[in-house]
């Protein structure tokens, strides 16, 4: 590197930073001159806006599901969040299997919703892992020739000012045609304030992981209710007609008492007691 | 993935700069598989673009509240977060370019490009760069998305690495003037 460092120099170095065609040692000194110099910092800033949009034109690439499960446990305030849904439902299917058979029906009742919190926690893993990072491309530097031929079909319409060049080519006014309509057609899109935006399209981004954090509490918690519901029906259908129960669901089966030793007993008992009020 | 807009994207990222931890995890739903897409055609190696990920993320994660709407599109700031940091991986002398996974390695060229996509900054840039002779137009985009080395592009492009790096410049002084005019 010369001794004198001339504004050119220094903008061609922090273009090519921003490119990435520098090799190693240049590179080194590069990050070096970022890290004291503000007006290189500038540069460098002003070139990766530049070239910034770039990236539209990148295909995306799902990463593994398990690159979020690396990031997560280092955010603060999502370490627990995702474990504690599955150990919800995992309690209540516990809950539930301490009546063992006999809770056949009210776990019927109470599924439907830890499968919904299941749903809910699930939903972002398949759409994750449905793309296993895996691209087969053919031959490297013809599949790139491919892409910027099309893309310099692209080019020339968004190069139409290549015209009225001579005039001092603002780039605004030039390409009138209907690319330029439609881009401008989406943009305004973006713009629209922030209210709406629930309403409007995202659902896809904005809702799902909501309903990870959010709705699997909420579905959580109704499942609680529902089974506490289900567990007061039964007691009190043990206390008010326990006859009229199908033998699976009385007490003594549900909480495993003495099995049938007072299966005759409910049905003498009745007739005795108007005998004792006599 | 990609459906979120600017503005939402940049919402999101208000939050996480408020220590929002939810809209961390949106903003990664709907940003990472684009700048993985980014990393992974720098590093050809899912492992190590795994590992900038990781450190990227980490990265907007903390520094979220830096994030200026007026200097940036916040796609635009992430990226360069990521891509940053993948090419300094990339140019460290112990990965071996050879180590590649050779199904990524082939991958190394920009993606089609929907039309809905198409930007204003974009559409400035790429009439900038469709002024370029169509050799250099295609050596500025192979460097820009495969970040390579000067070396290793003008091996690609079959020149000697003193005209490519002329070349090069030429074609960023050129663009420059053209962003700027």
């Amino acid at each position: 590197m010369p001794d004198v460092v001339s504004n050119d120099e220094l903008n061609a170095l922090a273009a090519e930073y921003v490119l990435g065609t520098l090799d190693y040692e240049e590179r080194k000194g590069a990050s070096a001159l970022l890290e004291v110099d503000p007006t290189f910092r500038g540069i460098v800033r002003i070139w990766e806006r530049r070239f910034g949009e770039l990236h539209l034109m990148v295909e995306s690439v799902e990463p593994d599901p398990q690159l979020w499960a690396r990031i997560r446990p280092k955010v603060p305030g999502l370490e627990q969040v995702p474990p504690a849904i599955p150990s919800a439902a995992d309690a209540l299917a516990a809950a539930i299997s301490i009546f063992n058979a006999p809770a056949a029906p009210a776990a019927e009742t109470a599924a439907p919703e830890p499968k919904a919190a299941e749903a809910t926690t699930g939903a972002t893993a398949p759409a994750a892992s449905e793309a296993p990072p895996a691209e087969s491309k053919p031959d490297a530097i013809a599949e790139t020739e491919l892409k910027l031929a099309e893309l310099a079909a692209l080019l020339p319409v968004a190069g139409a000012p290549e015209v009225p060049q001579g005039a001092a080519a603002q780039p605004e006014q030039v390409p009138e045609d209907s690319l330029h309509a439609r881009a401008a057609e989406e943009i305004p899109r973006g713009f629209v304030p922030p209210l709406p935006m629930s309403t409007r399209g995202a659902p896809l981004v904005v809702e799902k992981p909501a309903a990870r954090t959010g709705r699997g509490w909420m579905a959580a918690t109704l499942a609680m209710g529902l089974v506490a519901v289900v567990l007061a029906g039964l007691i009190s259908a043990w206390r008010f007609f326990p006859d009229r129960l199908p033998a699976q669901l009385r007490a003594y089966s549900v909480l495993n008492l003495s099995p049938p030793p007072p299966p005759p007993p409910p049905q003498k008992a009745r007739p005795k007691l108007p005998a004792f009020d006599e | 993935m990609s459906t979120s807009t600017p503005v939402e994207i940049s919402l999101m990222l208000a939050s996480v700069a408020n220590g929002d931890a939810g809209a961390f995890e949106r903003l990664y739903q709907a940003t990472s598989a684009k700048i993985y897409g980014v990393v992974l055609r720098i590093l050809r190696r899912h492992d190590l673009a795994a590992d900038v990920m990781e450190e990227a993320y980490l990265h907007i994660w903390k520094t979220a509240g830096k994030f200026d709407p007026a200097l940036a599109s916040p796609m635009g700031w992430m990226v360069a977060i990521a891509r940053t940091r993948a090419i300094d991986l990339a140019r460290r002398p112990d990965i071996v370019a050879s180590d590649a996974d050779p199904e990524i390695a082939d991958n190394e060229s920009p993606g089609t490009l929907s039309r809905r996509e198409l930007t204003e900054e974009l559409k400035r840039l790429l009439t900038c760069i469709g002024r370029l002779e169509p050799d250099r137009q295609r050596m500025l985009l192979l460097a820009y998305y495969g970040a390579f080395a000067r070396e290793e592009l003008a091996g690609k492009l079959d020149i000697p690495v003193n005209l490519l790096k002329a070349s090069l410049r030429r074609s960023l002084f050129e663009i420059e003037q053209c962003l700027t005019s």
